[in-house]
C-alpha cells in the first residue's frame, strides 16, 4: 500500500508497488532436556511473541519469521518465511539431542530459498535476516556428546558467506536454564547473547525483548538491519546479557 | 568572465553543523529548469539524526553539474563526507570545462548591454511553505509528530491525518539565499564574449594532479568519460584530505556519490555512480532510461562507498547520448532512499510514469521555487513501507524547446537560482 503526498498537485504521483520485509528466524532448542515446562513456556512464548509483533502496525506489514527447531534433527517447521500475521505458533515436542549444526544447515537453506535479493526492475530486495537462537544447553553431536567440531563449522559457513550470498544482520544466542555456557553462547551469536532461567516468566521476559527488538527496529527511527541497534540493554535480572 | 551558479547543500567542517533537514533549491540554465530537493528520512527524524544526504547543482557557462550523495548510516559524521562529495564532485567536474579566473579578470569584466544596466532584482522574494503531515493519537498510520519547538521527533499513534499543528509549523525555520541574473539574452552575450577569452586563453589546466588537452578544439569534444573519471578520482583523494583535516577516519566520511554533467546548450553530457542511487533520463517520447549501470559487485544488500580504496572499481562513467529522433528532455539525480523505491518493480510503465509527472508538475508550476516546493514535499511525505531513509533528488529538465512540444508557460521572469534551507 502507497500513501502519497499531501500535496495536491503532486498527490498523484506514485511510485512502483513494492515492499522490503524484515525476516526473523527463531532457532529453538527442543532436545530432551527441554521437556515440561520450558517446552510448554517456549510455545506460549511464540503466542506472545506473535500477538506482540502482529499488533505492531509497522512490524505487522515488514516481518517474516521462520522458526527452525532442532534436536536430534532439524526442520524448518513454518515451511519457509511466513508473514508475521499469518504465523501461527507450532506445537513443539522435546527429545533428543542439541544439533545446533544441523538448525543453521536448515537456516542456510532457507535464507538462499526465502530471503529476497533486490532485483532492478524486479522485486524489492529484503533486509538481512536476524537470528536468534534459544538453546538450554551446549550443542552436541548425533551421540549426545558435548562438541564444537560440528556447529563451529557450520556457523561459520552462515556468517562468512560468499559474496552476492544473503546472511544475517546479526545472530542472538540466549541459554535458559543451569547448563548454558556462556563462552559457548557468546561463541554461537555475533556480539549479542543473554542467559535466563526456565521459568515462565523468564520465557515471557525472552519473548517481549524479541518483539520489542524487532517491532522497536522497524518503527520511524529504528534499523532493521540491526534490530537491537535502539534497544536499551535490559534492565530485567530475568533476562542478563553476557558481557 | 562565465555566469554561473552554485545551489544546494553547503559543505560542513570545522566550524559548525549546518545540515537542515530538508533543503530544496532551483535554478534556470539555459533552456533547462533545474530542482533539487533533499528530505530528511523517517529514520533519522524518529531518532533526532540528521540528514545524511546531500546534493549540489553547479553551473559554469553551458556546463552544468548535479551532484548527490549519500552518508553512510551506520557513520554518524558521514553527511561530512556527503556534503564534501557533492560539493567537490561538482566544482570538479566543471573544472577542466571553463578557463579559469585570470589576475586581470576583474578590471576586463564584460558589461552588461545598455538595456540591461538598469536592471534590479524584483523587491519582494516569493515564500514556499513546507507542508509536513502529522498524524494524531490513535491513528491506524505512523508517521512523525514535531510537537514543540524543537524537533523532538516523538512518534504518535492517529486515527486521521491531519495538518500541520499551529506550534509545530512555527517551530520550522525557514533560511534562504536567493540570487538573480540577468535573462538569456544578456546571459549569452557573455557566454559569446567569454567563449572568446577562452579561445585566446588557449590550453587551460586541469587542476591538481594532471593536465588534460583542453585547447580550443578539444573544448569542442571533451572527453567527458575522462573529466568524470577524474573528478571521481580526486573527490575521493579529497575525501580524505578532508577527514584528516576534521580528525577522523576516513570511513568516517563513508557516501556513496553520483553526478551528472550537461552541457544545456548541446544536451551532450556524462555521468558517474558510485553505490546505491539512480541517474536517469526521460526521452521525448516518454521513456526512462538508466544512464549508469552500476558494475555488479556480486553482492546487492552491499554498500559501495566512495571512501573504500577500491572505489574505482565500482564507479560506472558514462556518456549521456540519445539519438536526435528522441533526446533525452530531463534528467533525474537520486539517492537510495527514492531509487531503492523506483527501480525494483517489475512495472517498468510505472517509472515512466512517475517520471512524466514529476517533469510535467514541475514545468507547470507556477515557478521555480513553487517547483522546488511541491517537490520536496513530495518527497518528505509519500509513504512506502518499508521506506524510512533520506530521499534526495534533482531534475533538470527541459522547458523549452522540447521536441515533444511540452512547453512551460513562460514567466517574463528573469532568471534566478535559489537554495533555500527550511531548519
Amino acid at each position: 500500500m502507497t500513501i502519497q503526498s499531501n500535496v495536491p498537485q503532486w498527490g498523484e504521483v506514485q511510485t512502483p508497488p513494492g515492499e522490503r520485509h524484515l525476516p526473523i528466524y527463531l532457532l529453538l532448542d527442543t532436545s530432551g532436556s527441554m521437556d515440561g515446562a520450558p517446552i510448554q513456556s517456549m510455545r506460549e512464548g511464540l503466542e506472545q511473541f506473535q500477538r506482540e509483533v502482529a499488533n505492531d502496525p509497522f512490524a505487522r506489514d515488514v516481518v517474516k519469521v521462520g522458526i527452525i527447531t532442532f534436536s536430534s534433527d532439524a526442520q524448518l517447521v513454518t515451511g519457509g518465511l511466513v508473514p508475521i500475521s499469518a504465523f501461527q505458533p507450532p506445537h513443539l515436542a522435546a527429545s533428543g539431542v542439541t544439533r545446533l549444526d544441523l538448525a543453521f544447515k536448515v537456516l542456510l537453506e532457507s535464507m538462499d530459498r526465502d530471503v529476497v535479493h533486490p532485483v532492478k526492475g524486479g522485486q524489492k530486495g529484503d533486509w538481512r535476516p536476524a537470528v536468534f537462537v534459544l538453546t538450554d544447553g551446549r550443542p552436541t553431536d548425533e551421540n549426545g556428546k558435548v562438541s564444537n567440531s560440528l556447529w563451529l563449522p557450520a556457523r561459520e559457513a552462515v556468517v562468512n558467506r560468499p559474496k552476492g550470498m544473503n546472511k544475517p544482520s546479526i545472530i542472538v544466542a540466549v541459554g535458559c536454564g543451569p547448563d548454558v555456557d556462556d563462552e559457548t553462547l557468546k561463541a554461537i551469536s555475533t556480539g549479542t547473547a543473554f542467559r535466563m532461567g526456565t521459568s515462565q516468566a523468564a520465557f515471557v521476559a525472552l519473548f517481549q525483548y524479541l518483539s520489542r527488538s524487532i517491532t522497536s527496529s522497524v518503527q520511524p527511527g529504528g534499523n532493521p538491519d540491526n534490530p537491537l541497534a535502539n534497544l536499551p540493554p535490559s534492565s530485567d535480572s530475568i533476562l542478563v546479557r553476557i558481557p | 568572465m562565465l555566469t554561473g551558479f552554485v545551489i544546494g547543500d553547503r559543505g560542513l567542517g570545522t566550524s559548525a553543523d549546518t545540515h537542515p533537514f530538508w533543503i530544496m533549491a532551483h535554478a534556470v540554465a539555459g533552456p533547462y529548469l533545474v530542482v533539487g530537493a533533499s528530505a530528511i528520512g523517517q529514520f533519522h527524524l524518529g531518532q533526532q539524526l540528521p540528514r545524511d544526504d546531500a546534493f549540489i547543482v553547479r553551473a559554469a557557462g553551458p556546463w552544468l553539474a548535479a551532484a548527490v550523495a549519500d552518508g553512510v548510516g551506520s557513520q554518524p559524521l558521514s553527511r561530512y563526507g556527503a556534503t564534501y562529495a557533492v560539493e567537490a564532485l561538482s566544482a570538479l567536474l566543471l573544472r577542466p570545462l571553463v578557463p579559469k579566473a585570470t589576475p586581470g579578470e576583474k578590471t576586463a569584466a564584460r558589461p552588461l548591454s545598455p538595456q540591461h544596466w538598469k536592471l534590479s532584482p524584483p523587491p519582494i522574494a516569493e515564500e514556499t511553505e513546507l507542508k509536513i503531515p502529522v498524524v494524531k493519537e490513535g491513528s491506524t498510520a505512523w508517521t512523525m509528530g514535531i510537537s514543540s519547538p524543537e524537533w523532538t521527533g516523538k512518534i504518535w499513534r492517529g486515527t486521521e491525518p491531519a495538518p500541520l499543528a499551529e506550534s509545530s509549523a512555527t517551530a520550522l525555520r525557514q533560511v534562504a539565499s536567493v540570487g538573480w541574473w540577468p535573462p538569456l539574452q544578456a546571459d549569452r552575450q557573455l557566454a559569446e564574449v567569454s567563449q572568446t577569452d577562452q579561445t585566446s586563453a588557449g590550453a587551460v589546466t586541469q587542476g591538481q594532479g594532471g593536465t588534460s588537452d583542453l585547447s580550443p578544439s578539444a573544448l569542442d569534444e571533451p572527453n567527458l568519460v575522462e573529466v568524470v573519471k577524474q573528478a571521481f578520482r580526486k573527490t575521493h583523494q579529497g575525501l580524505g584530505e578532508h577527514a584528516r583535516s576534521l580528525g577522523l577516519e576516513l570511513t568516517d566520511l563513508s557516501c556513496t556519490a553520483l553526478a551528472l554533467l550537461l552541457n544545456v546548450e548541446t544536451g551532450k553530457g556524462a555521468a558517474g555512480q558510485v553505490g546505491d542511487g539512480a541517474i536517469l533520463g526521460l526521452t521525448a517520447r516518454g521513456k526512462v532510461l538508466e544512464l549508469v549501470q552500476a558494475p555488479d559487485t556480486g553482492d546487492p544488500q552491499a554498500t559501495y562507498t566512495l571512501n573504500k580504496p577500491n572505489f574505482e572499481r565500482y564507479l560506472a562513467p558514462a556518456i549521456i547520448e540519445r539519438p536526435e529522433a528522441d533526446p533525452f528532455v530531463a534528467f533525474y539525480v537520486m539517492t537510495d532512499g527514492l531509487s531503492g523505491d523506483l527501480l525494483y518493480s517489475p512495472q517498468t510503465e510505472m517509472l515512466q510514469d512517475w517520471a512524466q509527472k514529476v517533469d510535467r508538475n514541475l514545468r507547470l508550476s507556477s515557478s521555480p521555487a513553487q517547483a522546488a516546493a511541491g517537490m520536496l514535499n513530495w518527497l518528505a511525505t509519500y509513504e512506502v513501507k518499508g521506506s524510512w531513509d533520506d530521499r534526495t533528488l534533482v531534475v533538470i529538465t527541459q522547458k523549452e524547446g522540447r521536441s515533444d512540444g511540452n512547453r512551460q508557460p513562460a514567466t517574463g521572469q528573469s532568471e534566478s537560482a535559489a537554495a533555500t534551507d527550511d531548519r
